[in-house]
């Protein structure tokens, strides 16, 4: 049925270019900023870079598993609503900061059980389930503060959200993100448990034959997903310092698909390629500043990540055939 | 995997009932249950023919969608073409100021162009249904928000046959059905037409049984999966239209949950989600069950965070009902 396409023909300049599309993608863009964007080649865009990166960064690694998985968890966005606002409201009502975090941690980490059972359990499809999640998540963060902004100040935050260490001025918000990238490499790569989300997303069947538990692995990878997502939200309340349920979160899903399939992990499963990830995470927030350097209204950059998804996707889908 | 499966689940047995005969029965007692609670606020005929309206675009949506399922696919990005034409359309009335017949053109090209852009994405590129109209779901989103500065358009009094254009939404037919509803019965009608008698159906059906041997016995998949594709945008355009002369606003806020309602309407009406099966239930009693929820949901005074929150429980409901044994 499916014809022989491209990557027969174009030889390994080709799978080179595939391959490292997102790093490919970057590049042009930081080369087109610093010739078109006045300051740009500074070291403070670079921390800047980075540290708006970080917290989609933190819902790129846990997607790079779910996708990995063969699944996809579209409720991230929601989980990061339901994170900060429960953490926001805490503080705001005068709890403990440290408790806050735990709590709002430990929503995200039942929430990440719920979309665990929902495919693990039930075998719903992951899409459709996720998106049910999303739907209802988002409401129950928005019912919870009822809709309302609020600012929240807290040291914990201010620590994580402005200080620089170091005579190059280096973002304390950096340091979780490296953590994190490592601790998803080393869990992918260097643990069996990493080799069992492959093969489970692999073929399911073989999997379940091999003696691997699916249905744990699945719940594990949700898991892990969500908590990620809920420290996700977190960063996003301290950097910011507001919570608010309607717009905390809005479309990181989308963004973090875009970031892992740009980065070469396949939607089908089977694969997790850190490295293609962080790449995808970088080039989805440089669209973003790109798109705000050159003064077109922010819509436009959610166009071109949406654009990314799927020529990602055409990309896989050729290299497939 | 397969001794989980051969458990009992909890739940089973009412998701078991929930699929066969008894979303009929769901259907009676939420109309019994309202009567009895709201009496005459919800028999009053200005409430019922309010929902009559309510559900006839939801449902002309609700028929494209359907399509999309029964052959296999998946359609998310409806509520947003929906939203993409109802601001074109009030675009071009008010800020570009054309007259009505040309603003309508105009507006009725987003659908045939949305829908050649899934179905090239999905017959042409092979990228699965859902994820691809899920990123130009995105796309049309953002598209909907440019146009305006994500600010509402308001319509009023731009042209002088305007009222010519709310009419299509807001008048009656025979002093008694509403204009919007009668245009769904047509469309349903289609639907049933094409679907029964008509040879793209049965393809549309072969291909959600079985892709691989619909192929293999001759069968365009591609050409009938950009068909399909094509329908459902069409008629979410229309529905769109049909919506915006009902508000006389066009609003980037509209429709956005559209995808997954009618997905759920839908699949509460019984279409099988792997596709292959799937009738004018799927769309009459999922539609009406939907409609007469969110009446019975905005008239108990919940805010409409809860009216997501439900709508979401319900949808997994239904999802769960038919998912694989």
């Amino acid at each position: 049925m499916q014809k022989k396409t491209l990557t027969s023909k174009a030889g390994t300049a080709g799978h080179f270019a595939i391959d490292n599309a997102a790093a490919l993608m970057c590049v042009v863009l930081i080369l087109y900023n610093a010739l078109f964007t006045k300051n740009f080649v500074q070291i403070n865009s670079l921390w800047n870079l980075i540290a708006q990166t970080t917290s989609l960064m933190f819902v790129t690694m846990g997607m790079t598993l779910v996708i990995s998985a063969g699944c996809t968890d579209l409720s991230v966005g929601a989980i990061m609503a339901i994170s900060s606002s429960i953490c926001g409201e805490y503080i705001v009502s005068g709890g403990n900061q440290a408790a806050a975090i735990f709590l709002a941690l430990g929503i995200s980490l039942v929430c990440g059980l719920i979309n665990g059972t929902l495919v693990a359990r039930y075998k719903l499809q992951p899409l459709v389930a996720m998106l049910v999640a999303r739907m209802v998540y988002r409401a129950a963060a928005q019912i919870y503060t009822s809709g309302i902004a609020r600012n929240v100040s807290s040291s914990i935050g201010a620590f994580i959200a402005q200080k620089r260490l170091f005579s190059f001025r280096l973002p304390v918000i950096v340091i979780p993100m490296i953590l994190v990238i490592f601790l998803t490499w080393f869990i992918a790569k260097k643990t069996s448990f990493g080799k069992h989300v492959e093969a489970v997303g692999n073929n399911q069947r073989t999997a379940y034959l091999c003696g691997i538990s699916v249905a744990g692995t699945i719940v594990a990878v949700y898991l892990f997903s969500s908590v990620l997502a809920g420290f996700g939200g977190l960063i996003e309340l301290f950097r910011s310092g507001a919570t608010d349920a309607n717009t905390i979160g809005l479309d990181y899903e989308m963004s973090a698909i875009a970031a892992v399939t740009i980065g070469g992990t396949s939607m089908r499963g089977g694969k997790a390629r850190i490295y293609g990830s962080i790449a995808g995470a970088l080039l989805m927030t440089l669209i973003t500043m790109t798109v705000n350097f050159s003064n077109i209204t922010y819509q436009m950059a959610n166009i071109l990540k949406g654009v990314v998804i799927v020529f990602a996707l055409a990309l896989h889908s050729i290299e497939r055939s | 995997m397969e001794k989980s499966s051969e458990r009992k689940i909890p739940l089973s047995e009412f998701l078991d009932f929930l699929r066969g005969k008894g979303t009929i029965v769901v259907l009676i007692l939420m109309i019994v249950f309202s009567s009895i609670l709201f009496g005459n606020t919800f028999l009053s005929w200005s409430n019922l023919s309010n929902v009559m309206r309510q559900v006839s675009w939801f449902g002309i949506a609700a028929i494209g969608v359907n399509l999309c399922i029964i052959s296999g696919g998946r359609d998310v990005s409806v509520g947003y073409t929906a939203m993409l034409t109802g601001m074109v359309f009030s675009w071009c009335i008010t800020k570009a100021g054309m007259n009505l017949w040309l603003a309508l053109l105009l507006s009725l090209c987003v659908g045939p162009a949305v829908g050649l852009i899934n179905g090239f994405i999905i017959a042409k590129l092979h990228v699965r249904a859902m994820i691809a109209t899920l990123s130009t779901g995105w796309i049309f989103c953002s598209l909907g928000l440019i146009i305006n500065n994500d600010a509402t358009i308001y319509i009023a009094g731009s042209t002088k046959n305007i009222e010519l254009f709310y009419s299509i939404s807001r008048s009656n037919l025979f002093g008694f059905l509403p204009t919007p509803f009668a245009v769904f019965l047509v469309c349903v009608f289609g639907f049933w037409i094409m679907a029964s008698k008509t040879k793209l159906g049965r393809v549309i059906y072969a291909i959600g049984g079985d892709q691989e041997s619909a192929a293999m016995m001759g069968m365009n998949v591609k050409k009938t999966q950009l068909i399909t594709h094509l329908i459902c945008s069409i008629l979410a355009c229309i529905a769109g239209l049909f919506l915006v002369a009902r508000t006389g606003v066009g609003d980037p806020a509209s429709c956005s949950q559209w995808g997954f309602t009618l997905m759920a309407a839908v699949v509460i009406g019984g279409t099988r989600m792997r596709g292959g099966l799937g009738d004018l239930r799927g769309i009459i009693v999922g539609v009406l069950i939907y409609g007469l929820l969110s009446n019975i949901l905005s008239m108990a005074g919940l805010s409409l965070y809860w009216q997501n929150l439900i709508t979401g429980l319900v949808l997994l409901l239904a999802i769960l009902s038919q998912r694989r044994s």
